[in-house]
């Protein structure tokens, strides 16, 4: 394997402390990975293994103490046009129409109106959202909102889009089904995908690859690649590479609740509130 | 708006108005007071639309409402740059906020005399006093908006590499209009309030000095009190005005939640 691609990700030796109520705290220590072009990767582990803190450094909204982070290449300096970033709470602007708040990146990137407006229409529909183009946040529901959230983070065409627990606030169909239309938006577009979930069905079920992360310090435990022919359809689910997926995760989340018994890292879903250890 | 919900909704105000009217009314005819202590509602009324028929209210009316909208603007605007650099800066807010509120708790009554003697009692000085009243809640409301916009969509809009500037017009401005806006309704009011202490300090125009000229040398009271109707008024409609555009810059997208 001489020829070498270039990476979308390439993510080395990455080490993230914060200092929450006076006490210095490790999020993330030594983490090592790359994702090739087109991949879709998803990172599991429980609460306070610094997923979310991941995130944010490949996104360039955080910088690493130690390590560095490289998109294409070169090296993330700062908030990145080449990564999409859709969280948790879709954080619309609620004085913005949806139309607006899609069009919201491409306003400031210096779009003109009609160009921008124009975009923002193709993109709605893109995740099947319209109709609503005129409607306000708080008039939708959560499902809706996310896809709008996942619209405007693929506003500017990122290669790389990065998912924050996207679905977590939604019920489990909706939940279900909009993971598909993740699949299909996927397929259409041909990103790179990372997304963070608490959900080891939903990891296997979307990626090509689950990293599995330790609790704080947060540190690589499990690289496990999901043997999956795509497209994928929700009858994978029953096959029995997506049960060895499973088990292979489960087991080094597992191995992890024998040394620690405190945690509960193997059933996290619904029981977690879904917070993580974003910096304050 | 159908007109029987405009109906059903102006009947209250009208009635509350009604009682206002007939308690003033009864005040008078108990009380037997002469018209030049208390007029009572008809003989101000009556006094009201003489005055603005035969030209005595209007240039006066004038002079203030130019006084106001003056103060207001310079105030307003000034109480926003403020209210940003203070939400931006806790050394700021450390450094400034000290002396804005002592400003604020010194009576303006107290202050007007001086800006006179400084500044005369000509137009420029009335606006001063006008914005000195006014920047105060602005300035507070803006920085207590800016305050609680919500770090999250912060972050999001740094992740889309905003600028300080899109930040501030896209993001902080929009998200504290609704706290602006309340700091506005009180600003209007004061304004009046503003122009009128100005006017009474000194100047040969405008309502306040109408007021003072009713008083003395006229010893006209019931058009001292048409003129405080015509103040009222002017403070109502600025009021309503405030309410009007908080409803159509706010309203669609809050009273949807």
């Amino acid at each position: 394997m001489g020829q070498r691609q270039l990476d979308a990700i390439e993510v080395r030796g990455v080490t993230r402390r914060f200092t929450i109520a006076k006490k210095p705290l490790v999020a993330l220590e030594r983490v090592s990975f790359r994702v090739p072009q087109r991949q879709v990767v998803a990172v599991v582990g429980p609460n306070g293994s610094g997923k979310s803190t991941l995130l944010r450094l490949i996104s360039g909204l955080l910088a690493p103490d130690d390590g560095n982070v490289l998109v294409e290449g070169t090296p993330v300096q700062g908030p990145d046009s080449r990564v999409g970033l859709a969280l948790q709470e879709p954080r619309l602007l609620p004085w913005r129409t949806v139309l607006q708040n899609v069009a919201f990146p491409l306003e400031l990137a210096g779009w003109e109106r009609s160009r921008r407006e124009a975009r923002a229409t193709e993109l709605l529909e893109r995740v099947g959202v319209t109709g609503f183009e005129r409607a306000y946040p708080a008039q939708l529901s959560g499902g809706l909102s996310q896809r709008v959230g996942i619209a405007r983070a693929l506003a500017l065409d990122p290669p790389v889009l990065l998912l924050d627990e996207p679905f977590s606030a939604l019920d489990s169909l909706t939940r279900d089904r909009l993971n598909l239309e993740l699949l299909r938006l996927w397929e259409a577009t041909g990103s790179t995908v990372v997304l963070v979930t608490h959900s080891i069905p939903e990891a296997v079920f979307l990626a090509d690859r689950v990293l599995v992360l330790s609790p704080r310090p947060g540190r690589l435990l499990a690289d496990v690649a999901v043997d999956l022919p795509r497209p994928r359809d929700p009858a994978a689910v029953d096959t029995v590479a997506f049960s060895e997926a499973a088990v292979r995760i489960r087991h080094a989340l597992g191995a992890l609740s024998n040394a620690e018994p405190a945690t509960d890292a193997d059933a996290p879903r619904d029981t977690e509130p879904p917070r993580d250890e974003v910096a304050a | 708006m159908s007109p029987r919900r405009l109906a059903s909704q102006a009947a209250p105000v009208v009635g509350a108005l009604v009682v206002f009217l007939v308690a003033w009314q009864l005040i008078v005819s108990v009380g037997n007071y002469p018209p030049y202590i208390l007029p009572d509602p008809g003989r101000v009324f009556d006094r009201f639309v003489r005055a603005w028929a035969q030209g005595t209210l209007e240039p006066h009316a004038l002079t203030t409402l130019n006084e106001v909208g003056l103060g207001l603007l310079a105030g307003g605007l000034t109480g926003l740059a403020l209210g940003i650099l203070l939400a931006r800066s806790r050394l700021a807010e450390r450094l400034i906020s000290p002396y804005v509120v002592a400003a604020q708790a010194t009576p303006i009554l107290a202050l007007a005399p001086l800006i006179a003697l400084w500044f005369g009692t000509g137009l420029g000085s009335k606006v001063l006093i006008c914005a000195l009243i006014v920047f105060f809640p602005i300035a507070i409301a803006t920085m207590v908006g800016i305050r609680s916009v919500d770090a999250r969509l912060l972050e999001l809009a740094r992740s889309l590499r905003a600028t300080r500037w899109q930040m501030l017009t896209k993001l902080e401005i929009p998200g504290a209009l609704p706290q602006i806006l309340g700091g506005l309704r009180i600003g209007v009011t004061l304004a009046v309030v503003g122009a009128i202490v100005g006017e009474w300090v000194g100047g040969d125009k405008g309502l306040g000095v109408l007021i003072n000229l009713a008083r003395g040398s006229l010893f006209d009271i019931p058009l001292m009190f048409a003129t405080l109707l015509t103040i009222a008024l002017i403070g109502v409609c600025l009021y309503l005005a405030v309410v009007v555009l908080e409803r159509r810059l706010v309203g669609p997208w809050a009273s949807s939640r």
